[in-house]
């Protein structure tokens, strides 16, 4: 079943760099793939291809997928659970903090009608008792603004979008190009749901980008 | 209780935001109130480091400062998606409750710059002479809607040429850009100054105190 039109709108309001997550601020280890030279133009495909299936597909759209069921049953214990989870399975530093942050962000712009389990998580995470990872808030939002399963097509993007402005924005890649790998990426993709046992987070490349940018002290990218 | 007031200081590359920190400080100090501050810097947070160091710790606390990286869109972080800093003055504000106000530096950024109103209860933008005489009269909406407009570096005028054709000096007009600002922002302060010779300064700690702490 395709959404309706308010439906749809909501998806595209929630996934557009003007929507208030504080993605521009975002590269997640990028900055450093591109100081380190390892993002040559010619490796940018096979590098943003790493990330959109080691991490977002494999990892954070799993954790989406789980988080939306959960909010489905309205099992606080169970969105918890995979908030903590996804907090640690995120190795680098300061890619927890930013998906922590993006996940706080996404929360605070977000209405949640009285009574629902939204409500209460964001509750939750405003006092500190929650984590609020992006792909957990994602899930309520994502059921909040009836877009269901659909959500995790803005959790591939937003990520997208992130690490190929990124590029962008440090002048690796013009405008343009930009575009064609957008598209690139894009056609044809499909989001499998997995099994929980199976799921994981490994990208070493990434990982320890991200964390020789945790100790660069002249970076524009909180990530 | 009331919110910390909150000031937004935005003005192009080098004018001299810090600076403006590092002496209205000391002296908001003085007078009792207790502040915090945030940068925003482009790259790196050496504008935190440089405050925490100059000012020291018998003026503030260098919990107090906090730098933030803006990731390439100085103008984003304070209007259009001013999160980052909007949770971060949340944060302050939340460790420390006895501040009076936070004061927070945009990147140097363009003269379109304005601060969410969310972010800032009170918007300085600033600018300086020797980038030009013109500068007032180009507007822009930093220079419109700024609740206090500060033209910075005057001692700096006898340096540079005047870039208003009509201008009768050789030199920076300063006359000519006070006829502007009046022309410009009518009903709103303009305030000339130098920081290095530190003049004018008590002029924009009065106007902080009447228009943005009333107290
Ligand atoms: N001559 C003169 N120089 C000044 C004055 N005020 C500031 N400066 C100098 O201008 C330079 C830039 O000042 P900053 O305070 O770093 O400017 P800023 O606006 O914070 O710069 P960014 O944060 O990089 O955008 C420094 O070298 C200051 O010493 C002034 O009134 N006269
Ligand atoms: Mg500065």
């Amino acid at each position: 079943m395709s959404p309706v039109p308010e439906e749809m709108l909501n998806l595209i309001r929630i996934s557009d760099t003007f929507f208030p997550l504080g993605s521009y601020t975002v590269s997640q280890g990028m900055e450093q793939l591109v100081t380190d030279n390892l993002a040559a133009k010619d490796r940018i495909y096979d590098i943003i291809s790493v990330y959109l299936e080691k991490i977002w597909k494999s990892f954070d759209l799993q954790i989406f997928f789980f988080a939306l069921q959960a909010a489905r049953n309205n099992d606080i214990d169970a969105l918890l659970e995979l908030d903590r989870f996804c907090f640690a399975s995120k190795i680098a530093e300061e890619s927890r903090i930013s998906t922590q942050k993006t996940g706080f962000n996404l929360a605070n712009a977000m209405e949640f009608r009285e009574h629902t389990v939204g409500i209460s998580y964001k509750q939750m995470i405003k006092t500190g008792k929650a984590p609020g990872m992006y792909p957990i808030v994602l899930a309520l939002v994502a059921r909040e603004l009836n877009v269901n399963e659909q959500g995790g097509l803005s959790l591939i993007y937003v990520n997208l979008i992130e690490v190929v402005a990124s590029l962008v924005r440090l002048a690796e890649i013009d405008y343009l190009y930009a575009q064609e790998i957008m598209s690139d990426q894009i056609t044809g993709i499909d989001l499998p749901v997995k099994q929980f046992p199976d799921l994981h987070q490994s990208c070493p490349i990434v990982d320890i980008a991200s964390m020789r940018h945790e100790k660069n002290t002249h970076r524009m990218f909180i990530s | 209780m009331p919110r910390t007031v909150r000031i937004g200081i935005g003005g192009p590359i080098g004018c001299g935001k810090t600076e403006l920190i590092e002496k209205l400080v000391p002296k908001l100090t003085a007078l009792g109130y207790k502040v915090g501050i945030l940068s925003n810097d482009v790259y790196s947070k050496e504008d935190a480091r440089r405050m925490a160091v100059r000012l020291g710790e018998k003026v503030i606390d260098k919990d107090l400062i906090v730098g933030i990286e803006t990731g390439l869109c100085p103008h984003t972080a304070v209007r259009d998606d001013p999160s980052m800093n909007v949770n971060a003055a949340d944060q302050l504000e939340k460790e420390h409750p006895e501040l009076d106000l936070i004061l927070i530096e945009s990147g140097g950024d363009n003269v379109t710059l304005t601060f969410s109103p969310r972010l800032a209860d009170f918007f300085i933008y600033m600018i300086d002479v020797a980038s030009g005489d013109k500068t007032i009269r180009k507007g822009g909406l930093g220079i419109l809607k700024a609740d206090l407009l500060i033209v910075n570096k005057i001692d700096l005028a006898p340096y540079v040429a005047t870039t208003i054709p009509d201008s009768t000096t050789k030199t920076a007009n300063l006359d000519l850009m006070r006829e502007d600002a009046e022309k410009m922002r009518p009903d709103k302060p303009t305030i000339f100054l130098s920081l290095k010779e530190e003049t004018g300064i008590d002029e924009v700690v009065d106007i902080i105190r009447e228009k943005a702490l009333f107290r």
